[in-house]
């Protein structure tokens, strides 16, 4: 009896001996490999991949509503341009987006793609800029790592001089002391799209915002012949017409309009006699860019009122000028900053 | 009370003490292993690798459409040869290293990465590859030293690049051996 109770309890330590066997062989594949593997998987989706849906509305664009239809969180601004990033995916994948939330499991469903709930931090830095991250704090060690070597595409803005579209008139009588003038950006899509150039320094109205900018006003009037300027209103118009749609919203999908800094409507008038700067933001995709040969222009309409001197030459703000890649005089075109990215993996 | 036969309980403890034995040693063994395969290296060869091929990819990438390629430029000139070759020499290690060093905050970056790079160009004429030293991180080391005998650390990356040289569009290589101190 007493032998037998021996026996079994040495046998059954030795089944469980043996057991364990298979679990020294499973060391061998440790889980170390399996973070590192995640996080170079991890960091190819994000630097080498533009994410998808990627044609016709790009995922950055969709709002937390629609989340559910983004399937991968991809950053690089086309799958042509390795480790060159999109401004507009990086404030998506940052949470920086008003309109657009990403929680931890989509992270981790939509970039990460782990079997295990796996714990990340992604940050980034761009040039002197502060680094941004998402995720949780890194462990100083057994975690799964990638350094990322990357440029982010800034797209490329206007930044117009009014000094440099003044325009004169002597045509101003005490009868008809005003002068109606307006002056307009317009975008050829044709153009702005144009295929030969990379889609690094390519103007991608469909994906980046455009801005335009528009300075020294008050400076470029000359305030003792001109009593006062009103800006009647700004219109959007496609191939010359003008595009039916509300303009008295501040909030909507297509732009924001700020005269000094401050949001106002494009609905007019507005006395801008001593306004310095207006600036508008037309957010992606820009209407109509996804029509071939269609062209979108920016207007502003403007009147002047003069001290009625038929003596001296009158200066007001008029012009019609392009947003493209030649005019080097107010363009900026789209340009790279480098950045780095760090992924870890837990 | 008399105990008549007592040595059967010598098989209850024999096979408790050795399950016990064989247990411990079970778990010490398990315990004590680390095999360092070789799929481990390969980790941080892949590490290491990517970050020399992105380094080089970012020295080739302008920041801007019209500016030319950092790359390019100082492949032209260890073609141009002479002081040119040598000025490319320090300028290739402010730039290559500027991009080694780059970090987020998010992680302390060592400093231990040594590498050597070379410029490999085919000769017009004698139809031979020639061969210019581009620069190596400043030891005097052109591979890890110590590694004679053992499994060599160091990985090899690279970037064809696309040079106008004599008058035609050439392709150089520019090579990077990298590996850490």
């Amino acid at each position: 009896m007493d032998f037998l109770i021996g026996f079994s309890i040495f046998l059954l330590a030795l089944i469980m001996v043996l057991m364990m066997v298979p679990g020294i062989f499973a060391g061998l594949q440790s889980a170390k490999i399996d973070y590192d593997a995640v996080s170079y998987r991890t960091s190819v989706i994000l630097c080498e991949d533009p994410g998808w849906p990627v044609l016709g509305t790009s995922w950055e664009q969709y709002d937390t509503a629609h989340k559910s239809e983004i399937s991968r969180l991809g950053l690089a601004v086309s799958s042509e341009s390795p480790n060159i990033l999109s401004k507009q995916k990086l404030n998506a994948f940052y949470n920086l987006k008003d309109d657009l939330t990403l929680t931890e499991d989509d992270y981790r469903s939509k970039v990460i793609f782990g079997d295990l709930p796996y714990y990340y931090n992604v940050s980034l830095k761009i040039e002197s800029d502060p680094a941004i991250e998402t995720g949780f704090i890194a462990p100083d060690s057994s975690s799964g790592y990638m350094r990322r070597l990357v440029k982010v595409k800034e797209p490329g803005e206007a930044k117009i001089n009014c000094g440099d579209f003044n325009k004169t008139s002597d045509y101003i009588t005490a009868l008809n002391p005003k002068i109606y003038t307006g002056f307009s950006v317009s975008f050829d899509y044709n153009e702005l799209q144009n295929k030969s150039k990379k889609e690094a320094y390519r103007f991608m109205p469909q994906a980046e915002p455009a801005t335009i900018t528009i300075s020294n006003f008050t400076e470029s009037i000359n305030r003792s012949d001109v009593t006062v300027v009103t800006l009647d209103k700004v219109r959007l118009k496609k191939n010359g017409i003008e595009v039916p749609m509300l303009y008295s919203l501040y909030h909507n999908e297509t732009y924001r309009f700020y005269i000094d800094g401050v949001l106002h409507t494009m609905q007019g008038p507005f006395l801008i006699t001593d306004t310095s700067e207006f600036k508008v933001e037309m957010y992606p995709p820009l209407m109509y860019s996804d029509e071939i040969g269609t062209s979108l222009s920016l207007v502003f309409n403007m009147t002047y009122e003069f001290v009625p001197d038929e003596t001296i030459p009158h200066y007001y703000f008029s012009g019609d000028i392009p947003y493209d890649y030649t005019s080097n005089l107010y363009m900026t075109r789209p340009y790279l900053r480098d950045g780095v990215m760090e992924v870890f993996i837990w | 009370m008399v105990v008549r036969d007592d040595s059967g309980e010598l098989f209850t403890i024999e096979g408790l003490v050795a399950g016990l034995i064989m247990l411990s040693t079970a778990f010490i063994v398990m315990g004590s292993i680390n095999v360092y395969t070789p799929g481990d290296a390969h980790i941080s060869d892949m590490q290491l690798k990517q970050l020399g091929s992105d380094a080089l990819l970012m020295m080739d990438t302008p920041n801007g459409e019209d500016q030319p390629s950092r790359l390019k430029e100082l492949t032209e000139m260890v073609y141009n040869g002479g002081a040119s070759a040598n000025t490319a020499r320090s300028d290739f290690k402010t730039a290559f290293e500027d991009e080694l060093r780059r970090g987020t905050g998010a992680s302390e970056i060592v400093d231990s990465i040594r590498y050597n790079a070379t410029v490999y160009y085919r000769e017009i004429g004698t139809d031979k590859v020639k061969t210019y030293q581009l620069g190596d991180s400043g030891t005097d080391e052109s591979w890890p030293k110590g590694s004679e005998i053992s499994r060599q650390p160091a990985i090899s990356t690279g970037r064809l690049v696309m040079v106008e040289a004599g008058g035609q569009d050439r392709i150089f290589r520019v090579e990077v051996r990298l590996w850490r101190d």
